[in-house]
């Protein structure tokens, strides 16, 4: 049992967190927009559902702070309570205490009481400031025992079928909460079976109720109580009596919550099953290009156009499939708005974050692996990008300064830019800045976007105040190392007293790839697609001529030629002419040369684990048509061979 | 007397030499298999074959053994093992001769290791079955591969 207990503890944490995220989001938005009548009852239904679910998973100090705030927001949708940004201050401090909670270990349960008494003394003093609400609830109260309303007992008995059907229990309890007040008690019988005591108490019909527990009715124990004040007699303590305060527009707001359910009508699949279904799919597509290849020896084949079919459908299955690890970037931004929110208080600046093309979508894992330096970016932003309202008004620019964060597609990319409209990037400071570092020196001749590269350079950085803000966590070295990792880009533009973006550049998904073919000796080898900016033929002697500055010409200019021939130990076959593949890495152009250049090749990539252990250019694989490997470049470490050449 | 497959035993040959290895550890047995070179990497790894869907590296016995290089046209089998180290699994490929046959031993079969040549480290047996006039060293696999995962 305990095993199963802890996979439903682990489901919840992860829902939890979820519903932790959005119900920020909301706080936040309440904070501008204090009257906002559905924002309010978001976070009432946010807190209402983490009451009832916590409590069912043991997390009771969860269910009391959560049923504190839900009282508050009671009060607020029923206006006998203001927001205030008190309110919304502590309500923030709540989730946070709560996330604190749900990633608890044993050891620091004694500092935890005395932040669980804090948070829930706060929550306290804040219901209890409105005195006079306390008089109404006799009169409220006699309301709710409407003979409409009836209280309900449902035993559910959950047992190991349910797990093994994989039936997302918070979901159902969340509409069964939605439908009034509810009262949990865990019960465990037997070794194998726990038990819950649910007590509803709600206006509506059997029928509902039995609607809404549909797939674990089987499981479940439905009797009408037959005394109606079931939660009064059972419990004096004035809290509860504040729970059956019956909901003033009960009816229209469920609706409203039904709509809500079927526009997010989404499905949580563990992510270990996504992971087994890519790899099917990219199985099949490997197998799928060997079965073409191997229809294409026979000059008539009757069963070429099914085989084409199979290609055709097998390929829109895979776009299928990794689409449905794509998510849309606003789960990333929710966490940002927080972010901000804070960061900006504490440094007294008036910022705002706005958003714009955030339901891009991308790889969940390629978001994972973003939020540590888009917050870093965000956080550079606030600390040193945005100047105090004080300043800005002497720059006539308006007090409140702007963060935004647009998001866009473009071809198998995504774009994710960060811009503030502070003071800007100070070149010449960089400058002297790299000068002192010894990076550079004096006469070195460098674009303004050479000197933007160089705050990328570890263990760089131009603020003389280093704030505790942006020089605790990662610097951004660490930031360009993240991004490069997933295979993607970073730039840096700046305007003096504009502001300064940084865009990401990233691909969508990170399993597949448009790739350029080539052989060297009796291997295949592969570029990304988007680094290669030509192929050309030239002669031999070209190579032979500069062999020691080890360069080609390349439209009228000098490009550094990299020889993969010795970089890999083998051996050049000498030729007339030589095939040449001309890089461009964010305008860093160099080349190398190949025995065949062979042509464009759709690469899912796999890791070849131990076997590149020891070579460091080559760190992932594709599987040919005809069952050959063929190795990715690893790109970066490749260019990187340009700074070793040059320091020689 | 029953037989389970932890005393069950895939036996193979390389230079003449009788090996065996716990069929627990098995996932298959390749012939005709084609290897992928890597360029530039340890000697020990020949290369790479895609293995339902994923990329494993392939040993040569002979280079870790001190036995003489394979010749160019030289038959060999791939015996597909699954190794633990230091707590993970890792699936690799051990080029041998040929497989021989599937036996069984049992503990009190298996004698101890005698005092070996330089090149085979006691450490990589588990000890020596008696067949018929052949002398079977058992190794364990996963101290055999051991070092070349460092």
């Amino acid at each position: 049992m305990e095993i199963n207990l802890l996979q439903f503890r682990q489901r919840f944490i992860e829902d939890a967190s979820r519903l932790l995220d959005q119900l920020e989001g909301d706080l936040i938005k309440l904070e501008v927009d204090n009257e906002n009548q559905n924002i309010i009852e978001a976070v009432f239904r946010a807190m209402h559902t983490l009451k009832g679910v916590s409590s069912m998973y043991g997390f009771d100090k969860i269910s009391e702070i959560t049923h504190l705030a839900e009282n508050i927001y009671d009060k607020i949708r029923s206006n006998t309570l203001k927001v205030s940004p008190d309110i919304i201050q502590k309500t923030l401090t709540t989730a946070d205490y709560i996330r604190t909670i749900l990633n608890e270990t044993a050891d620091n349960q004694q500092e935890d009481k005395d932040i669980y008494d804090k948070v829930i003394s706060s929550l306290t003093n804040l219901t209890e400031t409105e005195q006079e609400d306390d008089k109404n609830e006799n009169l409220i109260f006699t309301k709710s025992n409407d003979a409409n309303f009836d209280t309900w007992k449902i035993i559910f008995n959950n047992n190991e079928t349910i797990i093994k059907r994989n039936i997302n229990l918070m979901g159902t309890f969340k509409e069964l909460f939605a439908m009034g007040e509810c009262k949990i008690t865990q019960q465990e019988l037997e070794e194998n079976n726990t038990t819950f005591e649910i007590f509803l108490h709600t206006d509506k019909k059997q029928e509902d109720i039995e609607d809404a527990l549909f797939f674990i009715i089987d499981y479940c124990e439905i009797t009408k109580l037959p005394n109606n004040n079931f939660f009064m007699q059972k419990h004096e303590d004035k809290q509860l009596i504040k729970e059956l305060i019956p909901e003033k527009n009960a009816p229209q707001e469920n609706i409203e919550f039904k709509n809500k359910e079927i526009i997010k009508n989404r499905i949580n699949v563990d992510a270990a099953k996504l992971d087994e279904l890519m790899y099917l799919v990219t199985e099949l597509i490997t197998t799928n290009s060997q079965l073409i290849l191997a229809s294409k020896d026979v000059i008539y084949n009757p069963l070429r156009p099914i085989f084409e079919k199979i290609d055709k459908l097998s390929k829109q299955f895979r776009n299928n499939t990794l689409s449905l690890r794509l998510v849309p970037l606003n789960e990333l931004i929710l966490k940002f708005q927080r972010l901000v929110r804070d960061l900006s208080i504490k440094l007294a600046k008036d910022i705002e974050l706005v958003t714009q093309g955030t339901e891009t979508e991308l790889d969940k894992s390629t978001i994972d692996a973003l939020a540590d330096p888009i917050m870093h970016l965000i956080r550079n932003c606030i600390d040193h990008g945005i100047e105090t309202p004080e300043v800005r008004k002497q720059n006539n620019k308006p007090t409140k300064g702007i963060i935004k964060i647009t998001a866009f597609h473009s071809g198998n990319f995504v774009f994710i830019q960060v811009q503030d409209d502070g003071k800007g990037i100070d070149i010449e400071k960089v400058r002297q800045k790299a000068i002192e570092k010894k990076i550079i020196t004096q006469d070195n001749n460098l674009s303004d976007k050479e000197i933007y590269e160089l705050l990328f350079l570890p263990g760089f950085s131009t603020a003389e105040n280093l704030t505790q803000l942006s020089g605790r966590g990662v610097g951004m070295d660490v930031v360009k190392k993240k991004i490069t990792e997933l295979r993607g880009q970073i730039e840096i533009s700046s305007e003096p007293g504009l502001g300064t973006s940084f865009t990401i550049k990233i691909h969508q998904t990170i399993a597949i790839l448009d790739t350029m073919l080539f052989k060297l000796e009796d291997m295949f080898f592969m570029v990304p697609l988007s680094d290669v900016e030509e192929c050309r033929i030239i002669d031999y002697q070209e190579i032979e001529k500069r062999k020691y500055s080890k360069t080609i010409a390349y439209n009228e200019q000098l490009i550094p030629y990299i020889d993969l021939y010795s970089v890999f130990k083998l051996n050049y076959q000498e030729n007339a002419k030589v095939k040449l593949l001309i890089i461009n890495r964010q305008e860093n152009i160099f080349c190398f040369a190949a025995d065949t250049i062979i042509g464009e090749h759709q690469a899912v990539l796999k890791s070849l684990g131990q076997a590149a252990k020891k070579q460091p250019y080559i760190a992932v694989a594709s599987i040919l048509g005809d069952g050959n490997l063929a190795y990715l470049l690893d790109m970066n470490a490749i260019q990187n061979l340009l700074l070793i050449q040059k320091k020689s | 007397m029953t037989f389970n497959s932890h005393n069950t035993f895939l036996s193979f040959i390389v230079e003449n030499e009788y090996f065996a290895i716990n069929v627990d550890k098995v996932l298959e047995v390749l012939q005709l298999s084609k290897i992928t070179r890597v360029p530039n990497i340890a000697d020990e790894i020949v290369g790479v074959i895609n293995f339902r869907g994923e990329i494993i590296p392939i040993y040569e016995i002979r280079t870790r053994l001190g036995l003489p290089k394979r010749e160019e046209n030289q038959r060999y089998v791939i015996i597909v093992l699954e190794i633990l180290n230091n707590d993970n699994n890792f699936i690799i490929g051990a080029i041998v001769d040929r497989v021989n046959d599937v036996i069984n031993i049992t503990d009190n079969q298996i004698a101890p290791i005698p005092k070996l040549n330089a090149n085979i480290k006691e450490e990589y047996l588990y000890g020596i079955f008696k067949k018929g006039n052949d002398f079977i060293m058992i190794l364990n696999v996963d101290k055999f591969f051991e070092e070349t995962e460092n």
